[in-house]
């Protein structure tokens, strides 16, 4: 990790790169092995949930596992401690990359990493421990947010530093929503926090708030995150320009407005004046514009590499993320008009297009990233193509079986409550084979996140010999090769 | 992406760092930093955007009540909210509103043995209907014997909840399932009833035997 | 540069300005003036949570029932909320005036509880269902709270604190392992009281929109 001083080739791009690489290596791989571990975490708890649903009595009679706290900390799990961690190095690495300027205060932002994790964990065992705030997105007791909010003040420092000292004079649109991220997430929990744990709002204007706050945890943190990703990753690996500069203008901007709008959506129905709710569709619905502006973006630039998708690990996720934000979005979109919430409001349906959204796009993107830079934070390649094709493969079928069941189960599951011919009872009974199928689609998911971290725990370990041509899906790597050679070297050397 | 580097080639790396580059192969090989295109915008497109606009302010304008913290109805109410007009089918109906009763007398009427009576071969149900009425609207507490057992629960009245076709309705079904044979209860039956003694609280099992004596 | 820098900055925040203004602020200033409402017999509604219901509504909090029952009736000809006879009105932003935090809900793995407590007043029924929700809701998957129950068998002295009318018998058939009574603990007790208290029906003049 030594830090030698090297002039900016003008005609180098590459030695830039690797002057930001190795700034990044510590901090990015911190954030993103913290967020492999709260995935893990976040499935596990997911997958004790979900059975839970199906089969009361699993794991049953312990308080501190009952459903209704271990759900809970399976959503803050994931959004916070998987997608806090895999966004914020994200946004450090590229942020790095695009204003071609080393990470600065890599200590600090080491030690706020470390803070993070340990917010996180302090929250998750607040909750299983009886002390959730009752506020759902915001369930971490009041001792933990701070230990998530001080270290996301330092990125946003580091984040500006980088943006205001950079070298280049053009902004490319990733940068706009990274910062468009640092700006609006601080603001979010600040405004969050004190409309519901700390009191400054009362009753259903709390209610008003906490969904305000929800929904833009996924559309103005997770979500512009994963968008600055594509933009990056899909013209940066097939190597032409993205589509067209005026179209991802009118997507940021029309993102920044319509998103901020649309949490009122998931409370339809209920005992609120009909303008919020209203602005909350319009908002929702106003979105196809951003999303198809960005899809026409991204499937436009991709006409004519589809066969690169044959080889590149990155590409082939960061294709079937932008693509599953195309339908997501419009199914989000669609679902938010007052007519389908009648059905699916309070149903399965909600948590099937959150979990597509959130495995399908955000999850795909953030892990298209990880394959791209740890190769250049760590000298390393990845050790096995099977084990990334396997993830690929469980991540793509496990969502959709995830969704295709909730959602499927969801609208039927409506259907029925809003029947009062058909008892309770046997609504729940119907859905209980989906719920079954969800349960099985978290296994292929979680398989697929343990094929992705032994490639993970294997390229950051320190070696001695290395592949020096990519870990492209049509190859096999002999990883026992690298194992055998090196220990031979070893003896050799002794 | 060159199409040949598919060979497993393993290399050393350096014990010094004086070939950074050599380090950093990942990093050489990369196709430039990505770069805007400039195409011109689809026309389809603005037109898209365009009605979108337009549909957003008219949902807007129609739906938002009158922006005050008071105005709640969001739309005119659904097909739903009038009830249907005609008299429905007791059976159907009661069996509907009977959804409502099975957490304390089970889906079969046999109720919860020592908490909760049961339905089926019950004198209350299968007697005297200006009784069985009676409880339904102003609901009973207490102790109770119903089969020879004693019961000791607490049943709200339903009058608030439903009316007089709902609650003869219910009745109805009750008195020709889970094994009873016995007949109808009309609606007026229910309305009388309602008249006479809505304004009550819960009954006991005294209060409510001497309302059956008094014809 | 500098200046576009500034209004990338500034736009962002304007965006995320707007909507908090617009639904954190306004809905909270519009419901500024919400007070209870006088009822006939000199008391009002809503009231405060105190004593044993507010105790029980922290037990609901910290079980986490939000995650699969919700506390909102929608508007008759919505759904189907009144017809299931889960309330006798839609519910409206007054009713929740008192509640820290709101516990609205967003799903509804379980019935509506808005008014559980009108149509569910007997303590049993809820000791029962919240023992184990098999006895009165077979086919249920609700989860058993049996850590919020001191479990007796024949016998068995009452646990200290006890009264004997707190001790609930379980139906014979479908007692278990030798267990036949129960008595809720302070957090169970307190739980059944709150749900109990829970009724929405009282008519408000708006909720007749």
């Amino acid at each position: 990790m030594s830090d030698t001083a090297l002039e900016l080739n003008p005609q180098g791009e590459a030695v830039s790169r690797i002057e930001v690489d190795q700034s990044a290596e510590w901090v990015v791989t911190i954030y993103w092995a913290s967020s492999l571990f709260w995935l893990l975490m976040a499935t596990l708890a997911g997958l004790i949930s979900s059975a839970k649903l199906h089969s009361p009595d699993f794991l049953g009679g312990m308080e501190w596992l009952t459903f209704g706290r271990i759900r809970p900390v399976h959503w803050d799990t994931a959004i916070y401690g998987f997608g806090g961690t895999a966004a914020s190095g994200t946004l450090l690495w590229l942020q790095a990359r695009l204003c071609q300027t080393r990470i600065p205060f890599p200590k600090l932002l080491i030690a706020g990493g470390i803070i993070f994790n340990v917010g996180v964990l302090l929250g998750s065992i607040g909750v299983l421990m009886g002390q959730s705030t009752g506020v759902e997105t915001l369930e971490f007791p009041l001792y933990a947010m701070p230990l998530l909010v001080i270290p996301y003040v330092f990125i946003v420092i580091a984040n500006f530093r980088m943006y205001f000292t950079r070298r280049s004079s053009h902004t490319y649109v990733s940068q706009w929503y990274l910062m468009a991220v640092t700006i609006w997430f601080p603001i979010l929990v600040v405004a969050a926090e004190a409309s519901t744990n700390l009191g400054a709002v009362d009753g259903v204007a709390q209610a008003v708030a906490n969904w305000w706050y929800g929904h833009n945890v996924v559309g103005l943190f997770a979500t512009p995150t994963a968008i600055a990703a594509a933009y990056y990753l899909i013209p940066k690996v097939i190597g032409k320009p993205i589509h067209s500069y005026h179209l991802s203008l009118l997507g940021f901007w029309s993102n920044a407005i319509f998103y901020n709008w649309a949490g009122t959506h998931h409370l339809t129905g209920g005992p609120l004046p009909a303008w919020t709710i209203t602005v909350g569709v319009v908002g929702s619905m106003m979105m196809f514009i951003p999303v198809i502006t960005i899809g026409i973006n991204h499937h436009m630039t991709m006409l004519g590499s589809f066969h690169l998708l044959k080889t590149s690990p990155t590409l082939r996720f960061a294709v079937m993320g932008s693509m599953v934000y195309t339908l997501a979005s419009f199914q989000g979109s669609l679902e938010s008009l007052r007519s389908h919430q009648e059905i699916t409001h309070f149903t399965h349906y909600t948590i099937g297009h959150v979990h597509f959204g959130m495995y399908g796009f955000f999850a795909p993107l953030m892990f298209a990233m990880m394959y791209y830079a740890m190769p250049r934070l760590t000298g390393n390649e990845w050790s096995s193509a099977r084990l990334i094709r396997i993830h690929f493969w469980c991540t793509l079928f496990g969502t959709a079986l995830y969704a295709g069941a909730m959602c499927w189960a969801g609208i039927r599951q409506g259907q029925m409550m809003n029947d009062p011919a058909i008892p309770f009872l046997n609504i729940v009974a119907f859905t209980k084979p989906y719920l079954w199928l969800r349960t099985i689609a978290g296994l292929i998911l979680f398989s697929g996140t343990i094929a992705f971290l032994i490639n993970f725990i294997r390229i950051v370990q320190p070696h001695k010999l290395r592949f020096v041509t990519p870990t492209l899906l049509n190859t096999e790597r002999d990883y026992k090769m690298l194992l055998k050679k090196e220990s031979e070297l070893k003896h050799n050397d002794k | 992406m060159n199409p040949d580097q598919t060979k497993p080639e393993l290399k050393r790396v350096p014990e010094m760092e004086d070939s950074i580059m050599e380090m950093h192969t990942a990093a050489m090989r990369e196709m430039q930093e990505p770069r805007d295109g400039i195409r011109p915008t689809p026309v389809l497109f603005l037109i898209i955007c365009f009605f979108f606009t337009m549909w957003g302010g008219y949902y807007m304008g129609t739906y938002a009540g009158d922006w005050t913290g008071n105005g709640l109805a969001e739309r005119a109410a659904g097909p739903g909210a009038a009830g249907p007009s005609a008299p429905q089918n007791p059976m159907v109906l009661g069996a509907e509103v009977y959804n409502a009763c099975t957490q304390c007398h089970q889906a079969d009427g046999k109720g919860l043995a020592g908490q909760f009576p049961p339905l089926a071969d019950s004198e209350y149900v299968n007697g005297d209907v200006r009784r069985l009425a009676a409880i339904l609207v102003n609901g009973i507490n207490g102790e109770l014997v119903v089969k020879g057992q004693t019961y000791n629960a607490q049943m709200p009245g339903w009058k608030d909840n439903y009316n007089d076709e709902e609650i003869a309705a219910v009745l109805t079904y009750i008195r020709s399932s889970f094994g009873n044979k016995s007949g109808p209860v009309a609606k007026s039956v229910v309305e009388a009833v309602r008249k006479e003694v809505g304004a009550n609280g819960a009954w006991t099992s005294a209060t409510l035997t001497e309302f059956a004596n008094k014809k | 540069m500098t200046s576009r820098n500034i209004g990338l900055a500034l736009g962002i925040f304007l965006t995320i300005a707007a909507s908090v203004t617009g639904l954190v602020i306004v809905p909270n200033w519009q419901f500024r003036e919400l007070q209870p409402v006088k009822k006939a017999d000199g008391t009002q509604y809503p009231v405060p949570y105190f004593g044993e219901q507010l105790k029980g509504r922290g037990v609901y909090i910290d079980q986490g029932c939000i995650y699969c029952h919700t506390q909102q009736i929608r508007m008759k000809g919505y759904g189907a909320d009144i017809r299931r006879n889960w309330g006798t009105r839609r519910s409206v932003p007054r009713d929740y005036i008192f509640e820290k935090p709101h516990q609205l809900g967003t799903q509804r793995t379980g019935p509506d509880l808005a008014s559980i407590g009108s149509r569910q007043p007997s303590a049993v029924w809820h000791a029962l269902h919240l023992y184990n929700p098999q006895i009165t809701s077979p086919g249920s998957t609700m989860p058993r709270f049996n850590y919020l129950f001191t479990e007796m068998k024949d016998g068995d002295a009452l646990p200290a604190g006890a009264f004997p009318a707190d001790v609930v018998k379980i139906p014979a058939p479908l007692q278990t392992n030798g267990i036949t009574q129960l008595v809720p603990n302070d957090r169970g007790k307190a739980l059944i009281e709150y749900l109990r208290g829970l009724n929405k029906t009282f008519p408000l003049p708006e909720a007749a929109q």
